[in-house]
């Protein structure tokens, strides 16, 4: 089924690793070489423990394992999945991803405790429920797994391993998926009124009203044109991690898309609405409102982050609104213009989040 | 037994606050900390959002218990 590339491609993305174990950390001469491990996207760092300690266990020096990682010297939030990790902090990324591993000496101070795989579990079934509570308004659900169910689903999401195993058990939790205006008639759409996405459609796929987002968003003050220039972050102070959820509003005539989701929630940075969404062409209207070299131009303009400020687009206010310089999503730089139930559907995490890493360019305060 | 308390805590601050100011006001090394009685959220989470999503009528209700309830 179609539908079900796309979840499988993501399922599978992985981030090759070169792993360095901290010099304080080596006894032996030489030093180790590093580990190079895939990591799946969807997974954690710690999880890798099993696959990265043999290379280590000679040289390591005595006492208690407490694994974690540092990126360029930051310790690495260990219960972000690994994917979202490098979209955010590598936003030129580097392959393999060369990171620090260290055995000993866990910062308290900056990260949360982790002890290994139960704590990894016990992060991911919380975040699961939480999906569930804003989706449905309550976790029964999750909370009603059966022992082999609930196991079954640890599973599968721990190696990113059976997407079968995952689709079949969670299924069974009725989190449903958006409802995805273009695999349904556009006239049942229209129908619809100005609230949230509505009710169980004939597919008996339930449509879900308030979608789970993690939202990460660091800014840059000055203007660049390549993302290899980007800087990258340095300290987790400078990024902005926002946990809410999003409401997608049906209008009629019209879908909501990626870039509504994000000026819906960062509405501070994007106050002043740019007319964008209007002009752009729907998939029957495109020849009748612009020529197709005006649409590839506006694409381009919005990949770029920069407003279009051509003629009939209302110009004067959009000099206040912050630029999106970057936007991923797995790993993905997804045109600003898509549907976003397709997003959803499609590029949520295993724990029914949609995880986006935005930077975006933030107009001087004395810019006039 | 359970017990209620209220209190008043900054948006700004992280869960992880919550936990540790209960944890002290219980003479408790650990305890495990909810929300609805149902899930517990990443220590990192910022309490205002926090309450924007899952709180009501001006309050942030948590629960709490010693051991690893409704796991």
């Amino acid at each position: 089924m179609a539908a079900m590339e796309a979840v499988k491609y993501v399922w599978e993305g992985a981030i090759p690793l070169q792993i360095h174990l901290h010099q304080s950390e080596v006894t032996t001469l030489p030093p180790p070489p590093p580990a190079l491990i895939l990591a799946p996207r969807i997974g954690y760092l710690p999880l890798l423990l099993p696959h990265i300690k043999p290379y280590f266990s000679s040289t390591l020096p005595p006492g208690v394992d407490t694994i974690w990682f540092d990126y360029k010297g930051l310790p690495l939030k260990w219960y972000i999945p690994t994917g979202v990790l490098f979209d955010l902090l590598c936003p030129d990324p580097q392959r393999p991803w060369n990171l620090t591993v260290h055995f000993r000496g866990y910062p308290g101070n900056v990260l949360i405790p982790c002890e290994g795989e139960d704590s990894v579990k016990w992060s991911f079934i919380n975040s699961l429920k939480e999906a569930a509570y804003i989706i449905n308004g309550n976790c029964k659900n999750v909370m009603n797994m059966s022992q082999s169910d609930q196991v079954e689903l640890w599973n599968s999401v721990m190696n990113a391993g059976n997407l079968e195993a995952y689709l079949r058990v969670s299924s069974k939790l009725k989190l449903g998926i958006v409802e995805d205006e273009y695999s349904v008639n556009f006239s049942s759409c229209s129908t619809k009124s100005r609230q949230g996405a509505g009710e169980t459609d004939m597919a008996g796929q339930v449509k879900t009203g308030r979608i789970p987002i993690r939202l990460y968003v660091w800014s840059v003050s000055q203007d660049f044109d390549d993302v290899e220039d980007l800087p990258e972050v340095e300290s987790w102070d400078k990024v902005s991690y926002i946990n809410q959820p999003l409401e997608i509003i049906i209008e009629e005539g019209r879908y909501f898309t990626l870039y509504d989701a994000v000026r819906t929630l960062l509405p501070e940075y994007f106050a002043n609405r740019p007319l964008i969404n209007e002009e752009l062409p729907r998939e029957e209207g495109a020849d009748e409102q612009n020529s197709p070299s005006e649409d590839a131009s506006r694409n381009r303009t919005l990949e770029d982050g920069e407003v279009d400020t051509s003629g009939n687009l209302q110009t004067c206010c959009t000099s206040s609104n912050a630029e999106i310089k970057l936007l991923r999503i797995q790993g993905i730089e997804p045109k600003l213009e898509i549907p976003f139930s397709w997003v959803v559907n499609n590029l949520m995490n295993p724990e029914r989040f949609l995880h986006i890493c935005v930077c975006l360019k933030v107009p001087k305060v004395n810019n006039t | 037994m359970s017990s209620t308390y209220v209190w008043q805590i900054s948006g700004t601050e992280k869960f992880a606050n919550v936990i540790d100011f209960l944890c002290r006001l219980l003479h408790r090394e650990t305890l495990f900390v909810f929300l609805h009685n149902s899930f517990s959220p990443n220590p990192d989470e910022l309490v205002i959002d926090l309450y924007k999503n899952f709180g009501f009528d001006g309050k942030l209700v948590v629960n709490y218990a010693n051991t690893m309830a409704w796991g």
